[in-house]
């Protein structure tokens, strides 16, 4: 069975939903339309869930194609096609559901939470934008396509970041987004045009072909090319291009997926309305990075994996200590997510993709059920701020900052409980699906420096770090989940002391309508682990799983290098064992409860300030340390930046000053001469007339010499 | 009978632009609906080519092969010991001319909505403007040198004075660096038709006692057109101070088309020449004008010197790459929007010279779309500032913010505009900027043992995508268009109201093609790619067999 038309409704149908609004819906319609946008997403997913069933069970995985772009062939290359295509297998299918549901989800909540904002019908137009083109991403089949939705998520996640666009932080943030973004394409887009140059294909299958049959001789890497007239040709690159290839590809995803050094935009990115947050800046398109290595798996050399594992997980530590100390709810969550993506990448860069992938199913849904969560909580502390203003309470409430939250647990009772799943599930508690997805990745972590010594390069002790780092993140998750759960739901509502005009005012917070709470809950019913595997602590005995670990693309490096699959067979059966995985699970639980210990220490029981955050003065600089983000953004502006005004305007005035100022001065010197040259004219025509034969005896001269 | 299609295009815009004299002058809406009425008549002609246009013929150097091909004898001028000189009306497009030609057209037409705010000598102005069109095409669709030199030449004076008595304040200094530049460029060119007729061998198809000389350019793309022995002979080229004759005249030639493409550090002229002249004279400078640089480049330069092409590739593509990064870096400098989109559009042509260095399927492709593609974007970028400076007579970025909030629609395409201009994928020039970089980064893989383009130019170059993001999105977008109203003066807020129907009717079509063409743009590249891939074989072999160190060993297609 072909379902090339299912999919290609699946993935037009936002397309048509932007159209529309776009081009007067919004103003004709209903509602503006919200009620188009949301339904058309609502068919897409439908669609999404029988295209999987389907391949799950009696379809098997196909590619149809159609050349996008065909030059034609001449003597001795071609015929060059860039085509367009899609991928239609199961992880693909996977990724179709996970996107359609949280952008269904995300478009009900975003009915409640946008309701009355002058531009009700964009943000809708924009939604669906996004999910097109995020749909997009799942589906290509080549680079060049996923390049293409790859910049246009980027373009959607710019325009609804700077949605509000009158406000000062927004469009900064918004400006900030896209040209972080456009630094890791360009990375990405160099690694695509190394891959090109060696193979004239960018699709995925031909490539990991391609790559299989090229040889690595004497530091040199060549390649095989057949022609349209049967005739073959060698294609030819020192080594460490393919090294690069890898590595460039990456920057794209460390642009997407926020890792460091990258990481600065997504933070502010929270400026955008908060639904955005949820569906583009945690669950789905930041995840698009990780999508990404999956597909371009077979192409990373070990030398690309091994940065890949690094800065994975140096990200997740990194962000996991700056979300110790931020105070405004979102950015808490925002650095939360620039964690959690560091942990999908290096499972990647550790040799498990499937780790990886599983890992960015499950988050996006608890993910996204946190930032829903807080976005009911923003909604509500909006209205009172509202409520209070109006009554004449000058205060000026940030309805972000949880230092002012606390006790809400009892006036939003849906939103906490679905609230406590998906953060139970973010710091990776057992029988919740994050406790799964992580375990999964610790356990490739935990084996990767023995999996990398065998391989003959490094000795184990080089790539501890790498687990190290992981398991730190995850004490360090316990904590900063712990921090905000407490600080939001528990104690007493802090707004009231601060504004002691305000008391009482937490009876007068509510819960959010059923468009905003149902979506909510559900996102916390899939925070259980029981969607995602029977067995509460073994991931591997469950349906994703299972699927995921049999589409993994293979590792067939060129022949001559790198030891095709990064797992040789003894040792796999050696850390596969049960042993093995009690020994992490005891671990990574054990790091978990140290984490939530100190959070309950601190946070439940002896209410640490907010604000003020540490208890021990000894540990100020470094707390100031985690507040100020280490320092990035500052160092940022400090260098980069200014370096790059500076060269901006020394150009500008090498362009003004000197190239124009030497035609100018040249302009003047022309001028001064011809004044010069008036001497000659004398008025006498025997003058004149000698000149004239001088220059035409030169002429002469110089023509025929 | 065949229509004879291109000189009814080449003829309605100069007949036109006579024409336009005996109008009364006082009636200025009659003035500009005649003009509307020409471009409108010239686009239907030029649809109606389109529709017999045979996208599989080639061209480039097989006369037979070129199409609506018309060529009469106009006169025959004895030279003495200098033999006799015959120019010929000759006519004929191929695919390297078609869409340039085509984008002439529509790029004129726009032109003619956007000067419905010119009131200053109406007649005269219309005259100029459809006399510059007319100029225009006839260079694009001349196969003699001599009738391309005329045009070329024909195209210099309107610009002149359409940029010196409509233009802005320093509009006098404006036209004379443009003019002085320009003919700069031109003497460059007449050098080498100066050679090139000296070296000539006499017309083929003239009996023997009728002995002239043509400057046909397809005739000269072949050996035996050359007097064996004379200075520009392919096979025994003769020496300019001991250099390959041949080659200093692919430099002559390269560094005349260079001016107006512009290449740095021969550009200073055009920011000039645009912030001066008026809005539809910049939209046609930065639309059309560019172009022919590129054109010539790729006709003459390559066309009649292809081994200039194999010797001086990596030089090209230096100045392609100085000229991606230098132009966007200044571009991000500018306070004056029009500067800002002057200096981008030097940017962008840069690409075109990465992309025909390379000498590669991609590359030529996309340097040819990337002309077409920086023909719409470009138009409707100075088109957009017209808007602004219309309405307020202001166009310094620090002046405005936040207009989208009162000309949301203006904010819309004009974002649109920029988005298109920095490449993002889905519109137009996303596509050429991609072919572009595919083709010049595989050139050494292509070309094995003989470098055209170094790979670190292209990867320098992509520097360019970033800084297009830096200067249209944080220079630009975030400043003026976003953030809290602040305008320069109060009254302006009243004044700037959004789009009018006009000026929608202008940005329709450019919108719509840059799309279509983003979507689905094999509908440009199967109209080129016969051509480009004919060229491309043609300065390869050509190239090799005329160079006479014979290095041609290591050089794949």
């Amino acid at each position: 069975m072909d379902f090339t038309p299912w999919v290609s409704a699946i993935l037009l149908a936002p397309l048509v939903g932007f159209s529309v609004l776009l081009f007067g819906g919004q103003r004709m319609l209903p509602r503006q339309g919200d009620w188009l946008a949301t339904g058309l997403v609502a068919l897409s997913l439908a669609l999404s869930v029988y295209v999987l069933y389907g391949l799950l069970t009696h379809v098997a995985p196909h590619n149809p194609r159609w050349a996008w772009i065909d030059l034609g062939s001449v003597t001795g290359r071609g015929p060059l096609v860039l085509p367009f295509g899609f991928q239609i297998d199961p992880p693909a299918a996977v990724m179709l559901c996970v996107v359609t549901g949280v952008s269904l989800l995300v478009h009900l909540f975003s009915i409640g939470y946008m309701a009355g904002d002058p531009r009700y019908g964009r943000y809708f137009a924009y939604l669906n934008l996004f999910t097109f083109s995020m749909l997009g991403i799942v589906l290509a089949d080549n680079l060049l396509m996923i390049y293409l939705f790859w910049e246009l998520v980027g373009l959607s996640s710019y325009l609804l970041i700077g949605f509000w666009f009158e406000r000062d932080p927004p469009r900064r943030a918004a400006t900030k987004a896209f040209i972080v973004n456009r630094i890791g394409d360009v990375g990405f887009w160099a690694g695509i045009l190394i891959l090109w140059s060696q193979f004239e294909t960018l699709h995925f299958g031909e490539l990991s072909r391609m790559l299989a049959e090229s040889r690595l001789v004497d530091g040199r890497w060549q390649s095989l090319l057949y022609l349209s007239d049967g005739s073959t040709v060698v294609r030819e690159l020192s080594s460490g291009w393919l090294v690069a290839a890898g590595i460039l590809l990456f920057m794209g995803v460390v642009g997407k997926s926020a890792q460091f050094p990258l990481h600065v935009w997504l933070p502010d990115a929270m400026e955008g309305p908060t639904p955005v947050s949820a569906l583009i800046h945690a669950a789905t398109m930041v995840a698009a990075g990780v999508y990404l290595l999956w597909r371009i798996y077979p192409l990373l050399s070990p030398e690309a994996l091994l940065v890949i594992a690094f800065i994975g997980a140096f990200t997740a530590f990194m962000a996991a200590t700056i979300a110790l100390s931020q105070r405004d709810i979102k950015r808490v969550l925002a650095y939360s997510t620039i964690s959690q993506l560091g942990y999908m990448v290096m499972a990647v860069g550790v040799g498990s993709p499937v780790g990886g992938l599983f890992h960015l199913v499950t988050h996006a849904f608890f993910k996204a059920g946190l930032f829903l969560g807080a976005g009911s909580i923003i909604h509500a502390l909006h209205e009172l701020a509202v409520r209070l203003e109006r009554r004449g309470v000058a205060a000026h409430i940030d309805p972000q900052d949880i230092g002012l939250m606390g006790g809400l647990r009892r006036s939003m009772p849906l939103t906490f409980v679905a609230f406590s799943l998906c953060a139970a599930a973010l710091a990776g508690l057992p029988l919740f699906s994050g406790f799964l997805s992580k375990d999964a990745i610790l356990i490739a972590a935990a084996a990767f420096p023995y999996l990398g010594a065998v391989q003959g390069q490094l000795s184990p002790l080089w790539l501890m770090p790498v687990p190290l780092l992981g398991f730190a993140t995850a004490a360090l998750t316990a904590l900063y989940m712990g921090r905000l759960w407490f600080s939001v739901f528990w104690g007493r509502f802090r707004l009231e002391e601060r504004v002691p005009e305000a008391r009482g005012a937490l009876l007068e917070v509510h819960e959010a309508p059923a468009v905003m709470s149902i979506p909510l809950g559900l996102l916390g019913l899939l925070s259980l682990f029981f969607w995602f595997s029977p067995h509460p602590l073994e991931p591997n005995q469950g349906w994703l799983w299972r699927l995921l670990a049999s589409e993994v693309p293979s590792r067939m490096g060129p022949q001559g290098a790198f030891i095709p699959d990064y797992v040789p067979s003894l040792l796999l059966i050696r850390l596969g064992s049960a042993e093995f995985h009690w020994q992490v699970l005891g671990w990574s639980v054990g790091m978990l409860s140290v984490g939530l210990l100190v959070a309950l220490w601190m946070y439940g029981l002896r209410r640490a300030d907010i604000g003020r955050g540490v208890l021990d003065p000894r540990l100020r600089p470094l707390y100031r340390f985690s507040r100020e983000k280490w320092y990035i953004d500052r160092l940022y502006e400090a260098g980069p930046v200014r370096v790059f005004r500076a060269l901006m305007r020394l150009q500008a005035a090498w362009d003004r000053y000197v190239i124009d100022g030497a035609v100018n001065g040249l302009a003047a010197l022309i001028a001064a001469l011809g004044r010069m040259g008036q001497r000659l004219q004398t008025g006498r025509v025997q003058t004149y007339l000698a000149m004239a034969v001088l220059a035409l005896m030169v002429l002469i001269l110089w023509v025929w010499r | 009978m065949a229509i004879p299609w291109l000189s009814l295009l080449l003829a309605l815009p100069l007949v036109g632009s006579l024409l336009v004299l005996w109008l009364p002058e006082g009636r200025l809406r009659l003035i500009r609906c005649f003009a509307l009425g020409v471009m409108l008549l010239e686009l239907l002609l030029a649809a109606g080519m389109m529709g017999q246009y045979d996208p599989g013929r080639a061209g480039v150097n097989e006369p037979e092969a070129f199409q609506f091909v018309e060529r009469t004898r106009l006169f025959t001028l004895p030279l003495g010991a200098f033999g006799r000189f015959a120019v010929d009306y000759y006519v004929g497009i191929d695919g390297l001319s078609l869409t340039l030609l085509l984008l002439t057209v529509l790029i004129g037409l726009i032109g003619v909505l956007s000067s419905w705010t010119i009131e200053r000598a109406p007649r005269a102005y219309f005259s100029l403007y459809l006399l510059l069109i007319g100029a225009i095409v006839g260079v694009f669709v001349a196969l003699d040198l001599f009738l391309f030199y005329v045009f070329w030449e024909l195209m210099l004076l309107p610009m002149y004075f359409l940029i010196g008595f409509w233009g802005g304040e320093r509009r006098e200094y404006a036209a004379v660096k443009f003019f002085l530049y320009t003919l700069a460029g031109s003497i460059f060119l007449l050098l080498v038709l100066i050679g090139l007729y000296l070296g000539t061998a006499l017309d083929p198809g003239a009996p023997p006692p009728d002995r002239v000389r043509v400057l046909d350019l397809l005739w000269l793309m072949r050996p035996e057109a050359y007097v064996p022995g004379s200075l520009l002979d392919p096979s025994s080229p003769g020496l300019i101070g001991g250099h390959n004759a041949r080659l200093i005249a692919f430099a002559v030639l390269f560094l005349g088309f260079a001016i107006k493409l512009p290449v740095v550090p021969l550009h200073t002229w055009l920011p000039d020449a645009h912030v001066e002249a008026p809005t539809p004279i910049s939209v046609i400078l930065a639309g059309v004008l560019l172009k022919l640089g590129g054109y010539g480049i790729v006709r003459l330069g390559y066309g009649l010197f292809p081994e200039g092409g194999l010797v001086f590739g990596t030089w090209i593509a230096l100045l392609g790459m100085i000229g991606v990064v230098y132009g966007a870096f200044v571009a991000a400098a500018q306070e004056d929007l029009k500067k800002l989109i002057a200096y981008s559009s030097v940017s962008h042509m840069g690409y075109v010279l990465l992309g025909l260095a390379s000498l590669t399927q991609e590359g030529v492709a996309g340097a040819l779309f990337q002309m077409f593609n920086h023909g719409l974007i470009a138009a409707m970028l100075f088109l957009l500032v017209g808007v602004l400076y219309d309405r307020v007579h202001d166009r310094l970025i620090p002046h405005f913010q936040g207009l989208s909030a009162i000309m949301p629609l203006y904010g819309g395409v004009a974002l649109f505009a920029f988005l298109a201009s920095l490449g993002l994928p889905g519109l137009a020039g996303f596509v050429s900027e991609a072919l572009i970089f595919l083709g010049a980064f595989s050139a050494e893989a292509v070309h094995p043992g003989h470098v055209l383009v170094p790979r670190w130019m292209v990867l320098v170059s992509t520097a360019g995508l970033v800084l297009a993001a830096v200067y249209y999105l944080w220079a630009v977008v975030e400043r003026m268009f976003h953030g809290p109203l602040r305008l320069q003066r109060q009254e302006w807020q009243a004044a700037l109201v959004d789009l009018s129907w006009r000026e929608r009717i202008m940005f329709l079509p450019l919108m719509v093609l840059i799309l279509g063409l983003g979507l689905y743009p094999q509908a440009y590249l199967e109209l080129v790619r016969s051509s480009t891939n004919h060229f491309l074989e043609w300065v390869l072999t050509s190239g090799k067999a005329w160079w006479p160190g014979g290095i041609a060993s290591g050089l794949g297609n």
